[in-house]
């Protein structure tokens, strides 16, 4: 049970110092590029880079990835409450803001999901096709 | 010292609402969303300054960053069977993006914004740091892109997956791919629920319609003008 609470503290520990530390030259690398990607967007492309060219063993940040996953719509109720501070603005353009927001989201989202889905489904078709051409070939 | 009580109530009320939402098995009844209207109305009514609200809660704004950070984690474990299909997700999220900016400047208009709004109202769909710097980019309101950033994502959030699913869609990638790029980091984050797939495709669709959305935005809200 020590053991294992001992190497949960470690990966958790390691996690974050990856993370971290993906976090903070990713900022140095958005500035260097003029603000291109904000600093978070710039340390997850560094992240999913150093994985793949194993420089970070996944075992070191799996743990800690996945709780900051798992909670991560936690993190979005304080910003979104700073709302309250825009109350007065947000009452004079809600109606026009709210239908645009709500509508044109939806529809983008269909869009999108059902654009992708007919691509996928076609390609993933014609390669059931073409593996059975091969199979009869043989 | 009562601010920081500010702090663990947040916490408190969201893991409710999460225990809430999966006893009845509710999607559209979003822990985000509930946690949000109790808090506001709470601090509206109690006269509380969103300043002394944020004094401690605020600490999780700072947790953001690296929960995006984290997701390339997700990103990498999909990454083999990505790579074939990047190609055909980079074109879908293009013309996603151009879809969104003008479908969303148009009806903004339509419904009688006046053309500042509509133009703040442009980059809705993408992740608030950038969306910021596009707004003001196209001579819109950066506050009120933040608020209908907000709004998008909380759409996304609640309705976004049933809506999916209602019309068919219920491939994990392309469920995925919309919801990161109409509802950037809180429509991934919900859809991340879901799995590690959909995760994966939510966190590439969010990088890119990004940042073909700062490249389109420039382009396409001048021709409503």
């Amino acid at each position: 049970m020590r053991k294992f609470q001992k190497s949960a503290v470690l990966e958790i520990a390691s996690g974050l110092l990856v993370i971290y530390a993906a976090l903070w030259l990713g900022r140095w690398l958005g500035e260097l590029s003029g603000n291109l990607l904000p600093a978070s967007i710039m340390g997850m492309l560094l992240l999913t880079t150093a994985l793949q060219l194993r420089w970070v063993k996944l075992a070191w940040v799996e743990r800690t990835a996945n709780q900051f996953v798992r909670w991560m719509s936690l993190l979005f109720v304080p910003i979104s409450i700073g709302l309250v501070e825009h109350i007065e603005t947000l009452l004079q353009a809600l109606p026009a803001m709210l239908v645009t927001c709500a509508f044109a989201t939806l529809i983008l989202l269909v869009v999108i999901g059902k654009l992708y889905q007919h691509w996928e489904l076609k390609s993933d078709s014609n390669n059931t096709q073409q593996s059975a051409v091969n199979e009869d070939a043989k | 010292m009562i601010n920081f009580l500010y702090l663990p109530l947040t916490i408190a009320l969201f893991i409710a609402a999460k225990h809430f939402q999966q006893r009845f098995s509710v999607t559209w009844l979003n822990p985000v969303l509930i946690t949000l209207t109790i808090l506001v109305i709470a601090l509206l009514a109690l006269d509380i300054p969103f300043a002394d609200y944020n004094q401690y809660s605020g600490w999780l704004s700072k947790l953001l960053e690296p929960a995006v950070v984290a997701l390339g984690v997700p990103l990498y474990k999909q990454l083999y069977e990505i790579k074939s299909e990047l190609p055909r997700i980079a074109i879908t999220i293009l013309v996603a993006a151009a879809v969104a900016i003008s479908s969303t400047v148009a009806m903004a208009l339509m419904v009688g914004a006046s053309p500042k709004i509509a133009a703040s109202l442009a980059p809705k769909s993408v992740t608030t740091p950038i969306a910021v710097l596009i707004s003001e980019q196209v001579a819109g309101e950066p506050a009120l892109t933040a608020i209908a950033v907000l709004i998008t994502g909380l759409v996304g959030a609640v309705v976004g997956i049933p809506v999916l699913k209602l019309c068919g869609v219920h491939s994990s990638k392309a469920q995925g791919i919309a919801m990161g790029t109409a509802c950037h980091a809180l429509g991934t984050a919900r859809i991340a629920e879901e799995g590690h797939q959909h995760g994966a495709y939510g966190a590439l669709a969010l990088v890119l319609s990004a940042t073909f959305s700062a490249l389109l935005c420039p382009l396409i809200v001048p021709l409503f003008a």
